[in-house]
């Protein structure tokens, strides 16, 4: 059998899993009997399953949904910049959907959250624009030297909004991240929204393979660089945007799985795309699961236990390149 | 213009800061109140509020200034990249790590006397992620710079990511407190912190200023200091770890500050050209000033909210910093 329908089925069985562990393991465990139960009948009028249906189930999905976005957001910028190591908040996207949720949370207390969503995007496409100069540069070093520097100044302003206005556990939740307190609806709002995104950049693999190439080839072949590279970074800023605002500033994720899904199914988007969205989803309901088992610790924590290793393993051994 | 004027005009900013500072605030003070404070004849009152918060905060601002702007022209210097801060390579995230791990096991428990373990405890948290990353950063028996930077940043990011482990169980003034971190409050302003820590910052400038002529033979290629004699990773090694103390002892009284370790070694440079030990004293003397100035600012702009002078800090520093960066291929 191909090798790709293997690695398919694999992921497809891992998101079944991962969604059935996700919804059993948390703060109150269920047997998969109770899960299944509740999921034939979710108008069902115990306790149970009104639980699992309003609290979990809304979570786990955020986690997935959120954990695709970020992933494909990632794998984009990493194209874009040619940049192994690009990731929302490496590059400090997070930091501007951040400052620019909190500064309209203060100016309009009653904002809906569609307006943080559309807040968020433009924050963080004002720091995509600095991140697309930075990328004449090429280096790997500058470039994430410049996201760092960048983030730096935007939560030093956010912060400074945050202690005028007395925000701190607001605040807290975009700086700690989590997938918790999510409503269905807002879920059922954004996901049809992340879905025709991600297939837009699928529509544009082609296209974002060329990117790949150096600049002058990409030239030579006759693409028009500069608009598939607005387009693709476009809408990547806009599902870290997203993200931001339904889970806050989630760190390493958006390196981790594309540099995962690369090593397996190599750089080709219309592959990795997909891997990348399915692998990245279900990494975060699990992240997220674990989270809950260790009494609602941070998932960036989670998240960091893995993704930093991972990041120093990388540049380690690949560190010659990026010097 | 000579270097010596260019010395003078900054000690000369230095000291009208330090008026200001003294005199701003507040409770207010007249340039004759400070005139019968020389000559030992001011009241009481005006005496406490000098000697006791004043002066203390004036002089952690002054020399923690220094040390950090100190610790970033070493770091740029051995990384050979002029973007490097302290900040941004994990020293402050791993402070504030020591700070949360204060907050949630130290300061509930009561009836020790706990005023010297909270700066302990962040400077040591700094310390030791700086150490690791720094261990870290050997590939092949070799220290790597730019990896350095890399690991660093990836380790701000992941650290930051643990110090929320245990805020779930803070309540809001906890909560505020490390904020107060975060946002770079100079909370170490009395005597007692200026006795345990200036001290030892001034040995290690001292220790380093013995380095300035290695320092300064660094911006040569790593091979060509090897043929002629030097042994390049020692010196790096020692230098970091200079750099990482004067930073972590600065952090852990004077808060999470970023950008001063970026941007005064930059401003000396401009001004001061090639020779580094010029270059070393501008940057201390811009530190010290940039430092004690952003507290001026912080304390007098927005009266009577006061700015923690991290973020007054950072705002004047982000600006420049990306100036920096779209000043083009110098960088």
């Amino acid at each position: 059998m191909n090798r790709t329908y293997i690695l398919a089925s694999a992921l497809f069985i891992g998101v079944l899993a991962s969604f059935f562990l996700a919804m059993m393991i948390g703060v109150e465990h269920y047997s998969f009997q109770t899960v299944l139960n509740s999921l034939m009948h979710p108008g069902a009028d115990d306790t149970v399953t009104q639980t699992l249906m309003e609290i979990r189930l809304p979570r786990v999905l955020v986690a997935f949904l959120v954990g695709m976005m970020i992933s494909v957001a990632g794998l984009i910028m990493q194209t874009v910049t040619h940049n192994d190591l690009s990731e929302p908040s490496i590059l400090g996207i997070n930091a501007g959907a951040n400052l620019m949720i909190v500064l309209v949370v203060v100016l309009v207390p009653t904002i809906t959250f569609v307006g943080l969503v559309i807040s968020g995007f433009m924050g963080g496409a004002l720091v995509g624009i600095f991140i697309l100069m930075m990328t004449r540069y090429n280096s790997p070093v500058k470039l994430v030297l410049a996201g760092a520097g960048i983030s730096l100044l935007l939560l030093a302003l956010t912060n400074f909004i945050v202690i005028a206005n007395g925000l701190g556990q607001f605040a807290m939740f975009f700086t700690s991240g989590g997938a918790a307190g999510q409503t269905l609806s807002n879920v059922l709002m954004v996901t049809p929204v992340a879905i025709v995104l991600i297939l837009i950049l699928i529509l544009m693999s082609r296209e974002l393979d060329v990117l790949l190439l150096s600049d002058d080839v990409a030239h030579s072949i006759g693409q028009n660089q500069r608009i598939y590279k607005f387009v693709s970074l476009f809408i990547a800023i806009m599902l870290a945007a997203i993200s931001v605002a339904l889970v806050g500033n989630i760190i390493f994720l958006g390196m981790l799985v594309p540099h995962i899904v690369k090593m397996i199914v190599g750089h080709l988007h219309k592959k990795a795309l997909i891997f990348t969205a399915i692998l990245g989803g279900v990494f975060f309901v699990l992240a997220d699961m674990f989270a809950r088992m260790f009494s609602e610790m941070p998932v960036n924590a989670v998240i960091a236990m893995i993704g930093l290793p991972f990041f120093i393993y990388i540049i380690r051994r690949r560190g010659h390149t990026y010097a | 213009m000579r270097n010596s004027v260019k010395i003078l005009i900054l000690v000369a900013l230095i000291v009208v800061t330090i008026v200001f500072t003294l005199t701003t605030g507040t409770f207010k003070m007249s340039l004759t109140d400070i005139w019968a404070l020389v000559t030992g004849q001011a009241s009481s009152k005006i005496e406490l509020v000098f000697y006791k918060f004043r002066m203390p905060r004036l002089i952690i601002t002054l020399v923690c200034g220094a040390a950090l702007a100190l610790s970033g022209l070493i770091l740029q210097v051995v990384s050979k990249n002029p973007l490097s801060d302290p900040g941004i390579i994990g020293v402050n995230a791993g402070s504030g790590f020591g700070v949360v791990l204060f907050i949630a096991f130290v300061a509930g428990s009561s009836g020790v006397n706990h005023l010297y373990t909270l700066p302990l405890m962040s400077f040591v948290g700094g310390l030791l992620t700086v150490l690791l990353v720094f261990t870290l950063s050997f590939v092949g028996g070799k220290f790597s710079s730019n990896t350095f930077i890399l690991i660093g940043i990836a380790t701000a990011l992941g650290v930051t990511g643990f110090v929320y482990v245990f805020t779930s169980m803070f309540d809001d003034t906890q909560m505020d407190m490390l904020n107060r971190f975060f946002a770079g409050n100079i909370w170490g302003d009395s005597w007692q912190f200026v006795i345990v820590t200036i001290p030892y910052i001034v040995i290690i400038m001292v220790i380093t200023l013995f380095r300035v002529r290695e320092m300064s033979m660094m911006s040569l290629d790593d091979d060509m200091l090897e043929t002629l004699g030097m042994n390049v990773t020692r010196e790096k090694i020692i230098l970091i770890v200079l750099a990482a103390l004067l930073s972590s002892i600065s952090v852990s009284v004077a808060g999470s500050i970023s950008f001063i370790g970026l941007i005064a070694p930059h401003i000396a440079r401009m001004l001061f050209k090639v020779d580094m030990k010029i270059i070393f004293v501008g940057t201390l003397l811009i530190g010290a000033f940039l430092l004690s100035f952003a507290d001026l600012i912080g304390k007098t702009v927005a009266e009577p909210l006061i700015i923690p002078v991290g973020i007054v800090v950072s705002l004047i520093g982000g600006p420049y910093f990306l100036y920096l960066l779209f000043r083009g291929k110098t960088i």
